[in-house]
């Protein structure tokens, strides 16, 4: 019998009012030694990504193929059906007519790309009808900003980082235990 | 020693734009000398090869208005959606209506160039085609300089309203104006050279045309401030969006050649196809591809990936293939009229859009300093 071995450690939580000081607040601390985990708040805060050392999302090359694919399709179902399988003719056109089908291919690229990325987007963010909000506090979802980071083990003390809480204006900070998924 | 750094760069940026204030344009006497000949050109031309030299003149009439009223449309779009992004390129905007009492000037000229240019201008009720003889009302001189003088006082007040600190309300009104009266030049000036044709899309790809071309010069004077030190170095946040701003509306010109291209191929009715059926087939279709290639394709393939976007030195260089692109186009509208069967390409065909061109530029090169853009 093999027991799971339970990992802990610790979350640090600091909350602002301002999203320019959420925003620096995030970035000294991914500076000190910290991973941001995330940044809460009730708009999108401009700059963050940088501000957090976010990687580009690999977001548009799914969309990308979406499209291409979408786009794969219209030409298959246009190109099979008109000159293949039920060819009429439309004004003495040639059957497989490409300019007039570009609308409704670009359409469907359009249709994949973004209703395929947006699925993406929730399966990979493993967003789901249903679930549950991980929020901080409530307040996020009103005036409050709050940072969320995890100590990679670069030894700073409490009252370091309590002091860089304080220097970017946090109101609150707390710390919370996390259990450790492997 | 944050403060410290950032005076530091204050100091350094300013000591270079005195610097560079005292040294102007170093190619001004370029620009001059391009002028000069291009003029002279136009004056031999008109002697030597009236056709050919009327038709060049006005692809480059439309294209310096094209550019000298881009950058009151540029003011009322980005006002309309109040884009703060544009701050630092709305003062250059402003000023490339500096250049309008130029294009009105040279535009008059075009006058003397009707009788050559214009097909209706030698109709008469007695000699005209019945399926004509309703457009003399419209297409006769005296109406349509009437319409340009009209057209031109819009845009003169247009330009001084965008030039002020004005509100949404007047940038939405002067889009409204300049929208109808550029559709109706356009009508006028360019698709009534061939005067059976029509097409209601006409109106809109000449403004696609238009803005895109001023999005290209409008980057270039950017640029060539930065390099001479009038101006400070694009963040690449700006650089990006100019970046966007050059693709988008290079997506929107393919768009709309392509929506009107393709609703008269599909239709496929004689008097609207006969403006396409000289301008894609034999040596025009060629052209036709390559300002395809150059106004759309190069650009949208170029400006895809992100970084390319925000990098001066791309942006610098799509600008310069969507000033060509720009030419081509007009080329491309206005001389298949005269010459149906083979393109002329020669001396008097380059010399006054390149005369104009620089005309543009030493205009803003010279008002590029007194902006005040450095700091």
């Amino acid at each position: 019998m093999v027991f799971k071995q339970r990992e802990l450690r610790w979350l640090h939580f600091g909350a602002f009012t301002d999203d320019h000081d959420a925003c620096s607040a995030a970035k000294e601390c991914r500076e000190a030694g910290f991973d941001v985990v995330d940044v809460h708040g009730p708009y999108p805060i401009h700059g963050i990504e940088e501000a957090m050392g976010m990687k580009r999302s690999k977001l548009t090359w799914a969309c990308f193929f979406f499209g291409l694919s979408g786009l794969a399709l219209a030409r298959w179902l246009q190109y099979f059906t008109s000159r293949d399988d039920w060819p009429l003719n439309v004004g003495g056109k040639p059957f497989e007519s490409w300019p007039a089908f570009v609308p409704v291919a670009f359409e469907l690229t359009v249709l994949f790309a973004s209703l395929g990325v947006v699925a993406t987007f929730f399966i990979s963010n493993r967003l789901f009808f249903g679930k549950k909000p991980r929020l901080p506090e409530a307040s996020v979802t009103d005036d409050e900003f709050v940072v969320v980071i995890r100590d990679k083990g670069a030894g700073l003390t409490q009252t370091d980082l309590s002091d860089l809480w304080d220097r970017h204006g946090a109101i609150r900070s707390w710390d919370q235990m996390e259990e450790v998924k492997s | 020693m944050e403060d410290n750094s950032l005076r530091e760069k204050a100091t350094g940026g300013s000591q270079m734009t005195t610097k560079n204030q005292s040294t102007a344009e170093p190619l001004s006497k370029s620009y001059q000398g391009i002028m000069a000949t291009g003029f002279l050109v136009f004056a031999v031309g008109l002697f030597a090869a009236p056709e050919r030299i009327w038709s060049s003149w006005l692809v480059s009439v439309c294209m310096l208005i094209g550019l000298a009223m881009s950058g009151p449309v540029l003011i009322a779009i980005v006002r309309l959606c109040a884009a703060n992004w544009a701050d630092r390129i709305v003062p250059i905007a402003k000023k490339t209506t500096s250049l309008l009492p130029l294009s009105a000037g040279l535009a008059i000229l075009c006058v003397f160039g009707a009788s050559t240019l214009y097909d209706w201008f030698h109709m008469t009720p007695e000699n005209v085609s019945s399926h004509m003889a309703h457009k003399l009302g419209w297409l006769n001189l005296n109406s349509f300089i009437l319409r340009s003088i009209l057209c031109f006082v819009v845009w003169a007040f247009g330009a001084k309203w965008m030039h002020k600190k004005s509100g949404r309300g007047r940038a939405g009104v002067f889009m409204v104006l300049f929208g109808f009266s550029f559709s109706i030049f356009s009508f006028d000036w360019l698709m009534s050279l061939e005067p059976t044709w029509f097409s209601t899309m006409f109106g809109v790809y000449c403004f696609a045309g238009l803005f895109l071309s001023g999005a290209a010069a409008i980057t270039l004077v950017v640029l060539r401030g930065i390099h001479l030190g009038a101006m400070k170095p694009l963040s690449p946040n700006l650089a990006h969006d100019l970046g966007k701003l050059m693709f988008a509306f290079s997506f929107f010109w393919g768009y709309i050649w392509y929506c009107q291209y393709m609703l008269i191929w599909y239709t496929d009715m004689p008097e609207e196809t006969s403006w396409f059926a000289t301008r894609m087939t034999g040596s025009w279709a060629t052209l036709s591809y390559l300002s395809l290639i150059l106004n759309f394709v190069a650009p949208f393939l170029i400006l895809l990936p992100a970084p390319w976007k925000a990098n001066p030195a791309i942006l610098g260089r799509v600008a310069l293939i969507l000033l060509v692109g720009r030419w081509l186009d007009l080329y491309i509208i206005i001389t298949p009229t005269a010459f149906p069967d083979l393109p002329p390409l020669g001396l008097w065909e380059i010399g006054p859009p390149l005369a104009v061109l620089s005309a543009f530029f030493w205009m803003m090169s010279k008002k590029l300093p007194k902006l005040s853009l450095a700091t």
